[in-house]
């Protein structure tokens, strides 16, 4: 019986270690949540997770967080924030159209941070090599406060780059 | 040549239309999140009850999620929203969705698996699937993973119940309560079958 604890204790132990990504992202649900920000899209598969929180604010709509595992406890954290312009007058149309509509070609990178310009939705996607563990401070106990600095510090960035995107 | 006479009352009902347009269109997005709110307030519930994300999976059709605790119990929540998403059945019949609840022990010991071997055989008897493609609700199936012996029942739910549709805020506390509640039952019926 000792031996079938000791391979149960083992099994566990495993599973616990292939989990920390899933450990980090758990905790990013859960800070966005509290921050009010519901999540409105979640996708997870071993060594991938990604979720899209409503931000509605005064200039982001929504973002979307993904996790993606590598080796060695490392991951690659994306992080992608949109502006929505829900426009419905033709002569604002016409303002986008000459000038913002010309920035596809224009900027493709500003800094670390790639802008994708769609007709009513710009992107701006900034993406960053973590150390998933660093944030694991003990057995499936995540660094909170760490970890929503860390994201906070990227979506805020993110919402100034598009700030100049969003029409009133 | 055609002359073009700009008519301000024709661009002022233009504008309109596209407005509307924007209202229905975000009344059908949300109808797509619900589900996906949910997920968000069940893990952040589970954490906050000193759980952690053990694993997640989506399949396309549902979400399952495995949550553990630091004595290494096991909790699981798999989350089938397919109908739910479809806008004109969460219209008129509502958002329902079929959850999965579970709560998973580990028995070090031969006979107690023997004996969650013979419930797992037991539980491939209970129906599924009969009504709609929901499996038949409250029905207490086990599943055994190695040691672990996973106990576990389908509810359906209608999402409104805990997520408002127009604010998407969460009634956490309700939705935590009745987990609880299907994780209390769960766990009466393991401990009575492993006695």
């Amino acid at each position: 019986m000792a031996l079938l604890k000791f391979f149960s204790d083992l099994s566990q132990s495993y599973d616990e270690f292939k989990a920390k990504d899933e450990m980090v992202f758990g905790e990013m649900v859960r800070i966005f949540q509290k921050k009010g920000y519901p999540c409105i899209g979640f996708t997870a598969n071993e060594g991938f997770q990604s979720g899209r929180f409503l931000i509605e604010g005064e200039v982001l709509f929504a973002i979307r967080v993904s996790l993606d595992k590598k080796v060695a406890g490392a991951g690659i954290l994306s992080i992608t924030a949109e502006v929505r312009n829900k426009m419905a007058d033709p002569d604002d149309m016409i303002t986008m159209f000459k000038t913002d509509f010309s920035n596809i070609t224009k900027i493709p990178l500003l800094g670390q941070i790639k802008v994708n310009h769609e007709y009513n939705t710009i992107y701006a996607k900034s993406t960053s090599v973590k150390k998933i563990s660093s944030y694991l401070e003990s057995r499936g106990v995540v660094n909170s406060a760490q970890l929503e600095s860390d994201l906070m510090e990227i979506v805020n960035r993110l919402e100034e780059t598009l700030r100049k995107f969003k029409k009133a | 040549m055609t002359t073009f006479e700009f008519n301000q009352a024709l661009e002022d009902r233009f504008v309109e239309l596209v407005e509307e347009s924007w209202r229905r269109y975000d009344d059908m997005e949300r109808a797509g999140w619900l589900d996906d709110v949910f997920v968000g307030a069940v893990v952040t519930a589970h954490l906050d009850a000193g759980m952690f994300l053990l694993s997640a999976d989506s399949d396309g059709a549902a979400h399952y999620l495995t949550f553990s605790d630091q004595e290494r119990n096991r909790h699981v929540v798999r989350v089938d929203h397919t109908r739910g998403e479809d806008y004109l059945f969460a219209k008129t019949v509502g958002h329902l969705c079929a959850c999965m609840f579970g709560v998973g022990r580990s028995y070090p010991n031969l006979s107690k698996v023997m004996a969650a071997a013979k419930a797992e055989f037991k539980s491939d008897m209970a129906g599924e699937g009969r009504v709609a493609g929901f499996s038949d609700p409250g029905v207490m199936k086990v599943d055994i993973e190695g040691t672990i012996a996973v106990c576990q029942t389908t509810l359906l739910l209608n999402l409104e119940d805990y997520v408002n549709k127009h604010t998407l805020e969460v009634d956490t506390r309700k939705l935590w309560i009745h987990i609880q509640a299907a994780y209390q039952s769960l766990e009466k019926y393991l401990a009575g079958i492993m006695r």
